[in-house]
């Protein structure tokens, strides 16, 4: 009796730091705890096979807190040469989700792309063309992103004629027409080099424009105008310190309007995308 | 036979106590184990929890809370999260052999943010070593803390009474003479007299400081501003609106560099002291890290 209260206590000692514990905190919604707990286990186990539950498992925590950066932490650590095909392929889904979710989509992009590599059709791994499919649309790479979009419906076991229904539905929103006509900032600052102001025209906004070159004229003709009284000083000076400020001015501008310009256009574009082909795929049970 | 079965109960319960002590011996290195493996890893709010819980538990040996203290204080100080480490720093108690180090490191933390007086206190509270290195380095570090206090009287007295054995910190105490001897020299210049300059020929000033190049630019400023309104007050006379304008902004700059002239013989011997002070702050690390690491 006494041999084994010895051995019940160094037990209930060694499972300071079990899996179930870990397991029973995350299922009662614990999960600042649990994922403290798995991170223990990660520590002090032994077993690698132990080691990677832990880490999945804590990844999980944080992206039910919605930290999925620190979901991301967690993920990395996991050492892909221990991991089998499958294993491989999910770690990777996990790492582009965590990824996606905190706006990293190049980088997300990246770790959907390693699961190409890896000859396997499980779940993680549909998933994983779908995740880049979205990280694509979020790139603005409208090409590979109508192509994943399209794989992953053809991968889905749902009737034919849905499937058509989806795929009809990707190639018309991709089609070359609707695509949102992206500003390149290289070619307006250009436009507005060779021409004050039309660059701002270009960036589509008018009343900038307008403006800008209503005041780059104040300038030439107050300018001219000194010149024209015989002020050469004032007009080299004053004159020539207006013109200048109001075309680089002119030019810098659009390094803040095009940006915003395209992010406006784009994100309306792909919203609107993922919304309505999230609807269809849950309209026809395809997420299941 | 009662007599053996009695004495054999009594040797279970007494190995079952020892093991209890190992056990909780062994769970407290294993907590402190992992403590340091979450600072380790920045993850400072699970290991200030994990902390809490192992603190709150009866009968934890005070080495292993000093452990834990001291351990998460280096994390905390590799972070740059200073106020945090200097806290636990200073929570580490004198009965274990990192006492030193958690001290002076709370001591260059407070002399890092500019509290020497806060650092002289921590310092003085330090009781003498046995060993006469860490002596040495005590009596280094507040002479050190005088001379960034600007108490150049006390740090002489002190320079006269100590002549420090140890290589390390007579090298260093050496060059703290040096910079007590850069501190002095460092004499602020005349600001009037650098505003004077700058009213007789903009720019003046700021070559008299030190800036050569704001000099110029501020004389090129001046020089095609006041052409400018010289040429409109030529040919259109004193009370024309572009006159009146360019008049208005030459005095603003003229004015405005009289008055920068004058903030620059500051600005310069600020620079000045803050070098210096960067090289006694240094002066001061260097020990502290050879000695305790």
């Amino acid at each position: 009796m006494v041999l084994k209260c010895l051995l019940v206590s160094f037990l209930i000692k060694g499972q300071g730091y079990s899996l179930a514990k870990a397991d029973s905190l995350f299922k009662t919604t614990n999960y600042e705890q649990a994922a403290t707990a798995y991170e223990r286990v990660y520590f002090f186990s032994l077993d690698k096979q132990e080691k990677m539950v832990s880490l999945f498992g804590r990844a999980n925590c944080f992206k039910i807190l919605n930290r999925h950066y620190e979901a991301y932490n967690s993920l990395v650590r996991i050492s892909s040469l221990e991991l089998d095909d499958s294993l491989k392929c999910a770690a990777n889904y996990q790492l582009a989700l965590a990824l996606y979710l905190s706006n990293y989509f190049n980088d997300a992009e990246k770790f959907c792309a390693k699961n190409y590599s890896i000859p396997i059709n499980s779940k993680e791994y549909k998933n994983s063309i779908l995740l880049h499919a979205f990280a694509y649309n979020e790139l603005n790479s409208y090409k590979n992103a109508r192509l994943k979009f399209t794989e992953y419906v053809l991968l889905t076991e749902i009737k034919t004629e849905h499937k058509d229904s989806i795929i009809d539905f990707i190639k018309s929103y991709y089609t070359e027409k609707n695509l949102p006509q992206l500003k390149s900032l290289r070619k307006a600052r250009r436009l507005s080099k060779v021409l004050p102001g039309v660059g701002l025209f270009y960036a589509g906004k008018p009343g900038k424009a307008l403006t800008n070159i209503g005041f780059q004229l104040l300038a030439v003709g107050y300018t001219g105008a000194n010149v024209y009284f015989c002020n050469y000083v004032t007009a080299a000076v004053a004159g020539v310190f207006m013109i200048r400020s109001f075309y680089t001015g002119g030019v810098n501008q659009l390094n803040d309007i095009v940006p915003k310009f395209n992010n406006d256009r784009s994100r309306k574009f792909n919203d609107t995308f993922k919304n309505v082909y999230t609807q269809q795929l849950i309209k026809y049970e395809a997420l299941k | 036979m009662k007599k053996i079965i009695l004495y054999g109960i009594g040797f279970f319960f007494m190995l079952n106590c020892r093991a209890q002590v190992i056990n909780d011996n062994r769970d407290f290195f294993y907590d402190f184990n992992f403590i340091s493996h979450l600072a380790k890893n920045k993850l400072f709010s699970e290991a200030e929890k994990e902390k809490e819980n192992l603190f709150a538990r009866p009968g934890i040996p005070s080495l292993y809370k000093d452990s834990v203290n001291f351990f998460m204080g280096i994390e905390y100080y590799n972070d740059k999260r200073l106020p945090q480490a200097k806290k636990l720093f200073l929570s580490v108690s004198d009965d274990v052999f990192f006492y030193y180090k958690a001290r002076y490191l709370a001591g260059l933390i407070d002399t890092e943010n500019n509290q020497p007086d806060s650092a002289i206190i921590n310092y003085s509270s330090i009781g003498e070593s046995s060993s006469n290195d860490l002596n040495e380095l005590k009596d280094f570090q507040l002479s050190g803390l005088y001379l960034l206090k600007k108490d150049y009287r006390r740090f002489d007295s002190l320079s006269l009474l100590y002549s420090f054995a140890n290589p390390v910190i007579n090298e260093e105490f050496q060059n703290l003479k040096n910079y007590a001897i850069i501190d002095r020299k460092i004499k602020r210049k005349s600001a009037f007299f650098a505003g004077a300059l700058s009213t007789l020929i903009p720019g003046l000033g700021k070559v008299y400081a030190g800036n050569n190049g704001q000099a110029l630019s501020s004389f090129l400023a001046c020089g095609f501003i006041g052409a400018v309104a010289a040429e409109n007050y030529l040919r259109f006379g004193i009370k024309h609106t572009q006159t009146i304008l360019f008049t208005g902004i030459f005095a603003v700059f003229y004015i405005g560099n009289i008055w920068g002239s004058a903030l620059s013989v500051q600005v310069v011997k600020i620079e000045k002291q803050l070098e210096n002070k960067h090289n006694i702050l240094v002066g001061l690390k260097v020990p502290i890290s050879k000695f305790f690491n």
